[in-house]
């Protein structure tokens, strides 16, 4: 018994028998483990392309505070089959002895080295586990896969099948054929792209499998779906609070009277550009790890580098926004500042407010400079002189940040735990994450902005970023 | 036992340990907050949030931080009373050869404090609409310099007054209670004189007021007592009576003794129009600051995920044991090619063969010349009856996508060790052997299943060719 066993039984099966157990079955190298790491969103299961990186049975419980309401199991695949069968069949001739059979098999080989894989993987289902078999639809069909089907149906337990094309879904149809004559129900689940509902909705297939399964997979498969609402809150807090602690921050130093500032400013600088970047860091880091990703590599360039060029095509403006986007939201946003002074004044303005706020947000972002933030420096009554980095001054930055946030967000978000390539931000950003932003929202966002960098009301404006970050990732 | 008030040090413990739990992983957060949770009764979340606090701020670090709001709130009272004697002190015993005037006493000690009421009453707006208005006049607030001294000292780098109006109407609080203090110091300092001082009051301007116009004003002013307290009121002959130039130095004696009668007037001006005011707001503001406090706690920046992670059951997909990465070993095989002009015996394992591509055609294998294998066990063992008995070289081939069984290996274990054995990774039509798939059989070849075992790529591209 492995250590994942004994934990999943100490900790967790107390509905004992009832457990709804699902053991993922098949040939070596044919995906199994990625959907077990899918399923059971867990990216420390070890994938490769080359077979047998399953060696031992491992156990994937579900449990909610402790109580299990399913269990994965992720079995090493079938190395002897052709032999295992002969061994069965030799031993039974009775179709209703066939479940004592394998039972008989397993004990019969439990020291025998020769039918090691074969064992792992029929425990489960001789303890009452249903049958998930998995094969790969980018491959065909050969006959070497009967004698395992066949020993699976001796097992007597509940099943169906998943084809998971790994490659291309070339032979899919094939393997339908094929399947279709040893099991009721068959699947194409593709575990590194299947999204969120596919999985869940899978799920809900496996707690058919069996009458009394269908209650704990329906109350799990609700639980999973409040988790994701709830990840999909928690990650908009998080980077709302990236954003206030980003938006707000400076970096200060006094120095004494006829000190050279240039060495200063460049020391302020670094250290500005540094916090940005572990704070991005760290904010990423947060949003894997609500997602449950704990081992994810991930490149992406850094917002020094997009300081070269604050409108280049090819960087800012795969997360923020356009200039000519950027004034017509700069001019909303002031309007709707000035429409707020026209509204204390009953209307006596004219509506000059609202127009001149727009006029000034708009020529404002029009002539901007071209860093993220400036040095500014104010004499001490004391003597000297205090130096000051930050915070932001160009308009477009916030939204690149924002932008760049919502993007990984969205790539973890819509990422299995099946796949192992590196998380590219670069790659990926095909769209701009405010294309379908409104410029009443995108406005919204800027004064929110605006407010944070001066430091006001920072717990309303989180909140407001939040809500507003909530509702993107609920849309994208 | 927890108590459901919340103070500025629970703002502190909270900013602290949101702080703390920043860089902590998260999955230990949700367990150490789930287990906190489940603990608890089902309270308010404020209740929730404090216990919260309670089971892991640490306790010296709540010893600490006790009473510093007391403390403060302290201090500013003794600043004001302190400034209430000095300014009374000021006023009353500085000339004690002119009658003190009353309208520059008005003007200090009601004047004066209803325009700082003023401008507290227009912050207090500021904040009630919520609009963030930041006065220069809050910098002026002596409360403000104490709380970034003295919270500085317990708390390090204070963001709290950034983040929650909570703390301005603290100022505001401890502003009030100054103001309460000043005027209670002026109050006593100005009985205590007049107890032991004899001190006259008259009035006295440059503008050319008229003694009706002042009495209408006076009366105006002490209509909320008049009609309970009339001696504190001033009469029409009185204020006729006390108007005295700048350089006057004699006075008659009854003008004197109606001088001493104004006093009453002026203790009750500073008790209605300064005392109260100042206490009815402190007593608001101290309302406001404790409500706005209780609500600052649970809105405060990372508060709602603590609750969250309290109150959410925790989920919990992924095994507990973890796998280590299998040890692939290192790649030593030696090139090396199919032999040439020598006789074979050519197998097709489980079908490997699905037509015969012009390569293998110029490696001699054809339809014809290659036996299945892989499908039947007794079928195997006659073949292997039959290599063995022939002694030639074995030329296995096998489909290059699947993974290499084991059956297989238990196949190559039955054939003479002296015989050279080939594996001839076949592709699917139209594609090459992949790496990996090439990767995958080389690893087999070296699992030891046969001494002279050789894996061949049969693909078309250029083939690789590695021995054991």
């Amino acid at each position: 018994m492995n250590e994942g066993d004994k934990v999943s039984k100490g900790k967790g099966s107390n509905q004992g028998d009832n457990l709804p157990r699902f053991a993922v079955v098949g040939h070596p190298n044919k995906g199994k483990s990625s959907i077990v790491a899918t399923l059971a969103q867990d990216d420390s299961v070890y994938i490769d392309r080359i077979s047998g990186s399953t060696r031992l049975t491992r156990h994937f419980p579900m449990q909610v505070d402790g109580q299990t309401l399913y269990e994965l199991i992720d079995t090493p695949g079938f190395q002897r089959a052709r032999a295992a069968l002969a061994w069965l069949e030799k031993h039974c001739s009775n179709v209703s002895e066939r479940p004592q059979a394998v039972k008989a098999f397993c004990e019969h080989s439990k020291e025998d080295r020769q039918y090691f894989n074969e064992c792992e993987l029929l425990q489960p289902l001789i303890e009452g586990a249903g049958i998930i078999y998995v094969v790969d639809g980018s491959h065909p069909y050969g006959p070497e896969y009967e004698a395992e089907m066949e020993i699976l149906r001796w097992t007597g337990q509940p099943s169906l099948a998943l084809i998971n094309p790994i490659d291309n879904d070339e032979f899919v149809e094939e393997w339908e054929i094929a399947l279709g004559q040893y099991f009721k129900t068959v699947r194409v689940f593709n575990a590194h792209t299947a999204p969120f509902e596919k999985r869940i909705s899978l799920l809900t297939l496996f707690g058919q499998l069996r009458p009394q399964w269908q209650e704990p997979l329906e109350q799990a498969v609700e639980i999973l779906q409040q988790e994701r609402r709830h990840q999909h809150q928690q990650a908009s807090q998080v980077i709302a609070g990236m954003m206030v602690d980003i938006l707000q921050h400076r970096e200060t130093q006094r120095l004494p009277s006829g000190m050279p500032t240039e060495p200063v400013e460049r020391a302020l600088q670094k250290k500005y550009r540094h916090h940005l970047l572990s704070r991005e860091k760290l904010c990423r880091k947060r949003v894997e790890e609500i997602y449950a990703y704990f081992q994810l590599e991930r490149e992406e360039e850094s917002l020094e580098l997009l300081d070269k060029d604050l409108f280049d095509q090819q960087s800012w403006y795969l997360f923020g926004l356009s200039k000519n986007q950027l004034i017509s939201v700069a001019a909303a946003a002031g309007a709707s500042a000035g429409a707020v002074l026209d509204m204390s004044l009953g209307g006596t303005s004219m509506l000059l407010g609202t127009l001149a706020g727009g006029l000034v947000g708009g020529v404002g972002a029009w002539s901007l400079s071209d860093r993220i933030a400036k040095l500014s420096m104010k004499g001490l009554p004391t003597g000297g002189v205090s130096l000051q980095y930050g915070p932001w001054e160009h308009p477009n930055f916030p939204f690149v940040v924002l932008g760049r946030a919502l993007r990984h967000q969205q790539l973890i978000c819509t990422r299995t735990h099946a796949n192992r390539n590196k998380l590219s931000l670069r790659e990926a950003a095909a769209e701009n994450p405010f294309e379908s932003t409104t410029t009443t929202e995108k406005a919204r966002l800027m004064n929110a902005f605006k407010e944070i960098r001066k430091g006001k009301q920072l717990v309303k404006h989180q909140q407001t970023l939040a809500d507003i970050v909530y509702g993107q990732i609920k849309e994208l | 036992m927890l108590t459901s008030s919340i103070s500025l040090k629970d703002l502190v413990r909270l900013d602290r340990q949101i702080q703390r739990d920043q860089s902590a992983p998260l999955r230990q957060l949700q367990e150490r907050d789930r287990t906190i949770g489940a603990e608890l009764p089902a309270k308010s979340p404020r209740r929730r949030l404090r216990a919260w606090l309670d089971a892991l701020a640490e306790r010296d670090e709540a010893q600490r931080l006790r009473g510093v709001e007391v403390s403060i709130g302290f201090w500013l009272a003794l600043l004001g009373l302190l400034a209430g004697v000095l300014a009374m002190s000021g006023l009353l015993l500085v000339e004690q050869q002119q009658p003190v005037n009353v309208l520059l006493f008005l003007t200090l000690f009601v004047g004066l404090q209803w325009a700082l009421l003023l401008l507290t009453f227009i912050v207090a707006l500021g904040l009630a609409l919520n609009s963030d208005l930041h006065l220069p006049l809050e910098s002026l607030n002596p409360a403000r310099w104490f709380f970034r001294r003295t919270f500085k000292r317990y708390a390090g780098d204070i963001r709290l007054e950034q983040l929650t109006p909570a703390v301005r109407l603290l100022l505001l609080t401890w502003g009030q209670l100054f103001g309460v203090f000043f005027n209670l110091g002026a109050l006593a300092t100005m009985f205590v004189i007049l107890l032991v001082v004899d001190r006259s009051f008259g009035w006295s301007s440059t503008l050319d007021i008229s003694a009706e116009a002042l009495h209408q004003g006076l009366q105006w002013l002490a209509r909320p007592w008049a009609w309970w307290a009339p001696e504190a009121t001033v009469s029409l002959e009185l204020v006729q009576s006390t108007r005295y130039q700048a350089l006057q130095t004699e006075f008659g004696s009854a003008q004197v003794v109606a001088m001493r009668a104004w006093w009453p007037f002026l203790v009750a001006c500073i008790t209605a129009y300064a005392l109260l005011p100042r206490f009815v707001l402190w007593l608001l503001f101290y309302f406001l600051y404790r409500r706005n406090l209780n609500r600052s706690f649970v809105d405060y920046p990372g508060a709602r995920l603590v609750l969250d992670r309290m109150n959410s059951p925790l989920v919990h997909t992924q095994a507990y044991a973890h796998e280590s990465a299998l040890d692939k070993g290192g790649d030593t095989a030696a090139a090396h090619a199919l032999p040439a002009n020598r006789e074979r015996f050519s197998l097709s394992w489980s079908g490997a063969l699905k037509q015969v591509t012009p390569r293998l055609e110029q490696m001699g294998l054809t339809r014809e010349t290659v036996r299945d294998a892989g499908l039947d066990l007794a079928e195997d063992q006659q073949l292997l009856d039959e290599i063995n008995r022939d002694r030639k070289d074995v030329i296995i081939l096998v489909k290059s996508w699947e993974p290499p069984l084991s059956e297989l290996g238990d196949f190559l274990r039955g054939i003479s060790p002296k015989l050279d054995c080939y594996l001839l990774l076949m592709p699917l039509p139209g594609r090459g052997v992949k790496p990996e798939e090439l990767t995958d059989w080389q690893q087999f070849a070296r699992q030891g299943h046969h001494p002279r075992l050789t894996v061949v790529s049969g693909g078309d591209e250029a083939h690789q060719e590695v021995r054991q």
